[in-house]
């Protein structure tokens, strides 16, 4: 026992840091709360609270363990079908929970559970993080009921709203104490006067959440259809309980109403994962089946930059992450339907039919299809990542013809400019000085003239040099820039030279020297090959002018 | 005409006639003294000075040390060693005839460039965006100074001749400089009323008071006929530095064509320039070679206009060299290249 309160005295000491820093959506003090513990199993378990209020729909434990043995399956699902009894007694509002586990100061468990899985432990990081970000999201919209958040990821902002293309209308119970979002095809001046009466859900935000079972009753006061399950912010999901993050209620047509959730980000690719649920129409009744988004199982990877799917590894990675968020979602889904795109909505077999001639081709890049069996990996079932890969094609051939055009235009200009043009191209300047010219604009004005110049070095000492040709002058700072004599196009600071320099070195004007290009051959004669020239440049050994195979202009 | 054009042809007629106009506007002054005041008198007084005032027997007058401030330019430094006054006489109240000499005219072309340059940076990109051909037209002074013409010291004979009954004048102007060489020219003008003829004095005037000489030239000059025009260059070192200059900016390598040159593809289009004023193109391709002959071998060339041929000024059109191949093909001038076979 001594050494279950040193680790608990461990946690205090190094969970200061993290009181003290701001809680998600919330501002307030964190505490934490004992809330159950096993001698038998060496545990403790402690639920945040803020400002002394840890009874939360979604909690946050934190487990210390003498041994990381507390942890194992059969060990931690004893531990948290206590932890189950207690918050059913003392917090019944609590749907779920993240858990931290540690055994001495290191973590070495994180997950969750859920009330509806009778608190069963699960395991993963990635679970936990999503849980995360939704319960964020619930704290930030408050009772605004996610309306009007707004996920950002770079640039791209995911408006979160309710469309008019909706066909959805809120029924209320009598007392208006409780309501649903229904979807029905009638028209509203029927549906302003349905009404529902609500069973087994304290309707505390007037939008009923999770279990309960609603009776629907048409404007007649006649008994229409019991939804009997669970609720997601007022929507009815079946037997399933998704507890998600709505994002865009929409529709195209009758056939067609869509429900978008989040379901992560990625702030480092700048990517959103978008979930899609539907509430597919039944003729016969003439009524909408619940929301329902595991059969099959549909994500997109909304990218500001079409770019970042061009990389293999992340696309590899991009599928992987969409596995999880299937597993995590819906364990029973047999089919997963991913789409790579730019745009969160519109897309044909995302949101809109698979034979929809209206989706915004432009936004997709590519759509990958898998299937599997229950407990068994995912299998590409259908790869449609051949539009990327001619994506890619096309996109590095119009890189090429680009930079074709780019040297055709370079070797075209070149074709028209003079020995001093080609030189100037040969170390990318703009030009090529005369030296009587920057002489006279030095002297005149003062002032030292940055110069690009041809010349003929003749004479090299440790850190200056004279140049005869085209005409005689000084060049200094050449320690470590000019090799010896020869041809060179030399770049630096041409001046008008001191009395002192004018008497000694016989020279009116100094090339303070910053950078020298070394002729090939004599007076850089090489420049007479201009596709050599335009290869250099673009670095393309095998370019040709005029894209004549093999064949030198 | 460009701002550099009309500079130079400032400083041209400056040199030809400025020390003469300083005579008109002293026209009764007998001392040193009375020059002096009589400066002052006339708002001259901080615009010229001069260290002594002397008369001799063949002479009107002579000034030794004389300096001049322009107006535009107060900075630029310029020094005449001596101005000689050799004639001066009026008919009814009007100047008719006037002839001077200033010795040891000096200057530095330089100093024109910089003080009528608007930035430091203008005179960077002027010379970095100088044209060889264009700039001999647009930027003379700039060429003077590629040709390795910085420093003036000049000899500027000057002479003029007014006919107010016939309305002709008559200006000849030698200018003998160390470097530029010798430039000799003689123009007669009919068609100038006494008008015209006094705005042509209040041009030298108004380069040292306040008022705009060029537009006083250019009064002058309109309505005028060239009835005739001679003039002839002798080179001493500014086309022969010219055209090192030009080697130089094109990387002319030994043993390779030089672009200084007027080679036949240039005498070609040379001709096709002046066939676009006269379309006797035999008469051009000869002007044009006689002009690549004179390039080549720069000693000497002349030009004279044929006699009894008369060219109305306001009848040229165009920019200013092409009024000017106008005026030349208009007058039939026959040009002589004094090294060799002339037109």
């Amino acid at each position: 026992m001594n050494r279950l309160f040193a680790a608990f005295f461990l946690f205090f000491s190094f969970s200061a840091p993290l009181a003290a820093q701001p809680s998600v959506g919330a501002g307030g003090a964190r505490e934490m709360k004992r809330i159950a513990f096993s001698v038998k199993d060496g545990v403790e378990v402690f639920a945040e609270s803020v400002n002394g209020k840890w009874c939360e729909n979604i909690l946050t434990l934190k487990v210390f363990a003498q041994s990381e043995d507390a942890f194992s399956p059969s060990v931690f699902e004893r531990v948290m079908d206590k932890v189950g009894v207690v918050l059913e007694n003392e917090c019944s509002a609590a749907e779920q929970c993240l858990i931290d586990g540690y055994s001495g100061k290191n973590l070495v468990f994180q997950g969750g559970a859920e009330k509806s899985e009778r608190w069963k432990p699960e395991k993963g990081a990635l679970k936990v993080r999503i849980r995360r970000i939704q319960a964020a999201a619930v704290n930030q919209t408050g009772s605004n009921h996610a309306r009007v958040w707004t996920p950002s990821v770079g640039k791209q902002r995911i408006e979160a709203h309710i469309d008019p293309s909706a066909t959805e209308y809120r029924l209320y119970s009598k007392d208006k104490a409780c309501s649903i979002l229904y979807t029905s095809a009638n028209p509203e001046n029927r549906m302003s006067k349905w009404s529902i009466v609500a069973g087994g859900n304290s309707c505390a935000d007037n939008l009923i959440y999770g279990r309960a079972d609603v009776t629907v009753f048409d404007e007649n006061g006649s008994f229409v259809e019991t939804l009997d399950g669970y609720f997601t912010e007022g929507r009815f999901t079946g037997r399933r309980n998704l507890n998600i993050v709505l994002l865009n209620r929409y529709g195209y047509g009758r056939n067609n109403q869509n429900i978008s959730y989040l379901i992560d980000t990625d702030p480092e690719l700048k990517i959103s994962y978008v979930g899609y649920l539907k509430a597919p129409y039944n003729g016969r009744t003439k009524r909408y089946q619940f929301w329902q988004g595991c059969h099959p199982f549909t994500v997109a990877a909304v990218a500001e930059n079409e770019e970042v799917f061009l990389n293999e590894t992340v696309a590899q990675n991009i599928a992987r992450t969409v596995q999880s968020y299937a597993d995590i979602f819906c364990p029973s889904a047999t089919r997963l339907r991913f789409f790579a795109t730019t745009a969160a909505q519109n897309i044909a077999g995302m949101d809109l039919p698979d034979d929809a001639k209206t989706g915004n081709d432009e936004a997709l890049i590519y759509t990958l299809n898998m299937k599997r069996n229950i407990g068994k990996k995912w299998e590409v079932d259908k790869d449609d990542s051949k539009r990327l890969l001619r994506m890619r094609e096309t996109e590095r051939q119009a890189d090429k013809l680009r930079e074709n055009q780019l040297m055709t235009a370079d070797y075209n200009d070149l074709l028209k400019s003079d020995y001093l043009g080609r030189l100037a191209y040969m170390i990318g300047a703009d030009s090529i000085e005369n030296p009587d010219e920057m002489f006279w604009a030095a002297k005149l004005t003062g002032e030292p003239v940055r110069v690009n110049i041809l010349a003929r070095v003749v004479q090299t000492g440790f850190s200056s040099a004279f140049a005869d040709w085209p005409e005689r002058f000084k060049i200094t700072e050449t320690d470590g820039v000019l090799t010896g004599g020869g041809w060179y196009l030399l770049n630096g600071f041409f001046r008008v030279a001191s009395d002192d320099e004018a008497r000694r070195d016989k020279v009116r004007a100094v090339l303070e020297l910053s950078v020298a290009t070394k002729c090939e051959v004599e007076a850089c004669g090489e420049v007479s090959d201009l596709a050599e020239l335009v290869r250099r440049r673009f670095e393309r050994p095998d370019w040709h002018p005029y894209q004549s195979k093999g064949e030198t202009p | 005409m460009t701002g550099g054009m009309k500079l130079a042809l400032s400083i041209l007629l400056t040199l030809f006639f400025s020390c003469a106009a300083l005579i008109i506007v002293l026209q009764k002054e007998e001392t040193g003294q009375t020059v002096a005041r009589t400066l002052s008198q006339n708002g001259l007084k901080g615009a010229v000075s001069f260290s002594g005032a002397s008369f001799t027997v063949s002479d009107k007058m002579a000034l030794k040390n004389v300096s001049l401030v322009f107006r535009e330019i107060p900075a630029f430094k310029n020094k005449i060693k001596s101005f000689v006054l050799h004639s001066y006489r009026k008919e009814r109240g009007i100047l008719s005839d006037l002839s001077m000499t200033a010795r040891g005219v000096r200057f530095k072309v330089s100093d024109l460039v910089r003080l009528t340059a608007a930035s430091p940076s203008d005179i960077t990109d002027d010379f970095k965006n100088f044209d060889p051909v264009e700039g001999l037209i647009s930027q003379p002074l700039h060429a003077l100074l590629l040709a390795g013409c910085d420093d003036v010291d000049a000899t500027v004979k000057a002479s003029y001749r007014y006919f107010p009954d016939g309305g002709n004048m008559l200006l000849s102007a030698d200018v003998d400089d160390a470097c530029v060489g010798r430039f000799e020219t003689e123009i007669l003008l009919s068609g100038i009323t006494n008008e015209k003829d006094g705005r042509f004095l209040a041009a030298f005037r108004h380069l040292f008071l306040r008022g705009e000489p060029m537009k006083d030239i250019e009064f002058f000059l309109k309505g005028a006929t060239v009835e005739r025009w001679r003039f002839s260059l002798s080179e001493r070192k500014a086309v022969t530095g010219y055209k090192q200059f030009v080697d130089r900016l094109y990387l002319r390598f030994p043993g390779t064509e030089s672009r200084a040159e007027i080679t036949p593809e240039g005498i070609r289009k040379i001709a096709t320039y002046l066939s676009f004023s006269n379309a006797h193109r035999q008469r051009n391709f000869e002007l044009a070679r006689t002009l690549a002959a004179f390039v080549k071998n720069p000693v000497g060339i002349s030009v004279k206009s044929k006699s009894g041929k008369a060219v109305p000024l306001n009848k040229l059109n165009g920019n200013f060299l092409r009024r000017f191949v106008d005026l030349l093909l208009r007058l039939d001038v026959s040009v002589v290249n004094e090294s060799g076979s002339g037109n």
